[in-house]
This record gives structure tokens, sequence and C-alpha cells, in this order.
């Protein structure tokens, strides 16, 4: 298992020499991305207290029976934490997307934005916490990693949305609703009404203004096929100019 | 509305899950990525094709050449609608250039079929050569890889690259050679593909 493992997990999250043996003497011979993975979710209960700190990394590992020094599965501490619960969700709003997808058939504006607003909920355990975390993944360090989990965020819900565009559209598409989400994101963070009801608002309004830029894309494509004829003409002109006329030569 | 605590228990329980998904993967994570240049390259090229001969048939519309710039740019839409399929069934991208290789496709050739059909034809044949090698060397690596898995990919594959040597030798039949500066234009048309995919390859 390590072996396979070992190309595909970033250097940082590989495990020791001494991480290793640690595990391999383990009870249940758990692997090492399970391990972290429990290890990451208890730790999610102390985010409320100790916020996305190795604390809460080294309580969460305390309190599913590892040593608190286990957090050095996470050597990069608080982000770590972050960028794990981040794919979690991210993960999670798949298996709910597919599930739904079963049940239900909606359009396709309308699965996107309850897509949006499924994810945005997943936040919600740790609103409080969330604009430290945001400030946080926004670092240079860090940014990288991010905008990757964001990018996969957004390409998740347009595969699942059914999208099959090759063209520049594919990278458009995944470009707008990234702005929506993160948008959306900044503004729940901010709002304090019942149940999150503006921000569902607000979403609806940037969902509003894409079907407008959607709209002028269209519109502005078809100018592409009107301008290979102006090409030609432009052509037959300098051909005459010149007195490079086919007929009279 | 999902309760927090609620919310925070399903996450726990569900919790097999996101390390060992992202960072594991299996041990295809290198395939996939070898696949997901593979179809986006080869999406590019046909789409690039399919830009080139409707820019040589733009231009020679109405000669005795037009049927048989058609019947090519047919085959190519064909290709191109295969990788369209292709693209999201293995969750690959098509490139960020697509855009510049449309213009540019275009312009290639129609300017190519406006130095005559000769020279049409010998943009044809430098643009064939390439993506014949270039789909040999796809179907080569699937096979290193695993032939058995691969089988209908490789057949795609071969088929594509048979009727793209099939449009290289119409296009030396319908006399190539004889354009204007072949040899020149034959090495710099190629080297521009080679670029080309390079390019398409990596972004």
């Amino acid at each position: 298992m390590y072996k396979l493992s070992r190309q595909i997990i970033p250097r940082h999250l590989r495990l020791s020499l001494s991480q290793k043996r640690f595990l391999s003497e383990a009870p249940d011979q758990e692997n090492d991305n399970d391990v972290r993975t429990r290890v990451l979710l208890a730790s999610l209960k102390f985010v409320p207290q100790h916020g996305w700190t190795t604390t809460s990394l080294a309580e969460g590992a305390k309190s599913v029976g590892l040593p608190s020094t286990a957090h050095g599965l996470f050597p990069k501490g608080g982000i770590d934490l972050i960028h794990g619960f981040y794919a979690h969700c991210n993960q999670d709003l798949v298996n709910h997307l597919k599930t739904e997808k079963e049940i239900v058939q909606k359009n396709m504006t309308s699965f996107i934005r309850d897509a949006v607003e499924y994810r945005l909920r997943l936040n919600s355990p740790f609103i409080g916490n969330w604009p430290n975390a945001m400030a946080k993944m926004a670092l240079p360090q860090n940014a990288p990693e991010s905008l990757k989990l964001l990018a996969q965020l957004c390409d998740d819900i347009w595969y699942e949305a059914g999208d099959k565009s090759t063209d520049i559209n594919w990278y458009t598409k995944r470009g707008l609703l990234a702005a929506v989400y993160k948008s959306s994101e900044f503004y729940m963070i901010q709002d304090t009404s019942e149940d999150f009801n503006a921000t569902w608002k607000f979403l609806d309004r940037r969902l509003k203004d894409l079907s407008t830029v959607g709209k002028f894309i269209r519109d502005t494509g078809n100018m592409g096929e009107q301008s290979v004829d102006n090409f030609f003409a432009l052509f037959e002109v300098f051909k005459n100019t010149i007195g490079f006329n086919s007929k009279r030569r | 509305m999902l309760g927090r605590k609620r919310i925070l228990d399903s996450i726990v329980k569900n919790g097999k899950s996101i390390l060992a998904i992202r960072y594991m993967g299996t041990s295809s994570a290198a395939e996939k990525r070898m696949l997901d240049r593979m179809l986006r390259v080869d999406h590019a090229g046909e789409f690039g094709a399919t830009r080139i001969y409707a820019g040589q048939y733009a231009a020679l519309k109405g000669t005795s050449e037009a049927a048989l710039i058609k019947h090519m740019w047919d085959q190519e839409k064909v290709h191109l609608e295969t990788f369209q399929k292709l693209i999201p069934e293995y969750r690959s991208r098509p490139t960020v250039l697509m855009p510049i290789w449309n213009v540019a496709g275009f312009l290639l050739g129609a300017g190519t079929a406006m130095m005559g059909k000769e020279a049409a034809m010998a943009c044809t044949v430098a643009v064939e050569t390439v993506i014949g090698e270039h789909y040999d060397d796809q179907i080569r690596k699937l096979m290193e890889t695993d032939p058995k898995k691969y089988e209908g990919l490789m057949k795609t594959l071969s088929k594509f690259r048979d009727e793209e040597m099939e449009h290289h030798d119409t296009g030396l039949e319908h006399d190539a050679e004889k354009a204007p500066m072949y040899k020149v234009l034959n090495t710099s048309i190629k080297a521009g593909c080679k670029i080309a995919i390079w390019l398409s390859e990596r972004i």
C-alpha cells in the first residue's frame, strides 16, 4: 500500500520512517491515510474552540486514542487541517450530487445553484472560524493548493451537471462559477440573517448575472463566422488594387 | 436546514475519504495524467485540422479540388466529435489555446490554398505526416502501458491514423510536391505542428 501511494502523496504529507514504524505497530494495521483522515475528522470538533491550529490537531489525535504528537502527520499544521476539511467537503458534495441526480431531475441552473448552496452549508458549522480559514488559504504559500481545491470543486459541479463543453467555454464556465462561489463565500461570513437567507438571495442574483453574460458570449460567438467572409472580401479588394484580378490577367 | 451538529456528525461518519481519495488515488494516477495529455492534444489536433480544411475549402470553393477537400474535412469532423466525447468521459480538459488554434488553423489552410492548390496539398502532406507519427507514438505508449485495458482507444487511434495517412497520400497524388518552395513549406509547417503539439499537451 505504501509503495503505491508514495508517488501520489505530496512530499510534505509523506510519512517519516519512525511514523511508519509507529503505524505498523498500530493494533488494527490501518494504512497511513486512514489514520490521517481519522485524526483530521476528530480534530474538526476542536476547531470552534482552538481554531485551525496544531492544538486542534493534537486534541483530535488524543480523542481518537493516538498520542498528541500525532499532529505531526500534518506537518504544515493548521493549513493542512483546512485543506483537508475543504477536500473532504468537496468529496461530500460529489457524493451528494451523484445520489441526488438519481432522485430528482433539475435544469442546469438550479442544479448548480443547489450544489453551491449545499457546499456552502458544509462550511456553516465552522462559520465563526471560516474568515480565518479563508485568510490562511489566501496566503501566498498556501494559495496554489487552495486554488487547486477551488478549481476541483468547480470542475466537480460542472461535471456532475453534465457539462460537455470542449472549447474555451470549459474554462469560462469553471472560472465564472469559481467567482460566484468565492463571492458567495465572502458574503456568507458576514451574513447574520436567519439560516443565511441573505446569502442564498445573493447567490441567486450572481447566477442571474451569469445568464446575462452567457447570452452575451453566445451572441458574440457568431461574429467569427462573419469575419471569414469579410476576410476573403478584403483579399479580393487587395488583389484588384494591385492589378492581380484573375479575370483580366 | 442541516443543523450544525448533524453536519458535524455526518462529516465524522462518512469519514473514509478525502486524503485517502484525493492524495492516494490509485496506481493509475500516472496513467490518468498520460491519458489526460493524450486526449487534450488529439482533440486540439483534430480541431486544428478541421480549421485548416475549413480554410482550404473557403479559399478553393468552386474549384475541382473542393469536393476532395470537403471529403477530408468531413472525416476530420468525425475525428473531432470522437474526442469531444472522450474528453468529458476521461475528465480531461481542452487546451487553453483553442481560440488560437481556431484562427491559426484557418489562416494556415486559407493562406496555403491561396498560393494555389498544390500548396494546399503540400500543407496537408506536412500536417498529416506529423499527426500520423504522433498517433503512432501514442499507440505505442498505450501498448506499453496496458494493451488490454486500452484496446478500444488504440483501435480508435489506429483508425484515425490510417485515415490521416490516406489524406497524406491523397496530397502527394495531387501534386503536393509541385508546390512553390515545397521543401520550405514542408519543413516550416511540420515544425509549427510540432510546437503546437508540445504546447497543447501542456496547457
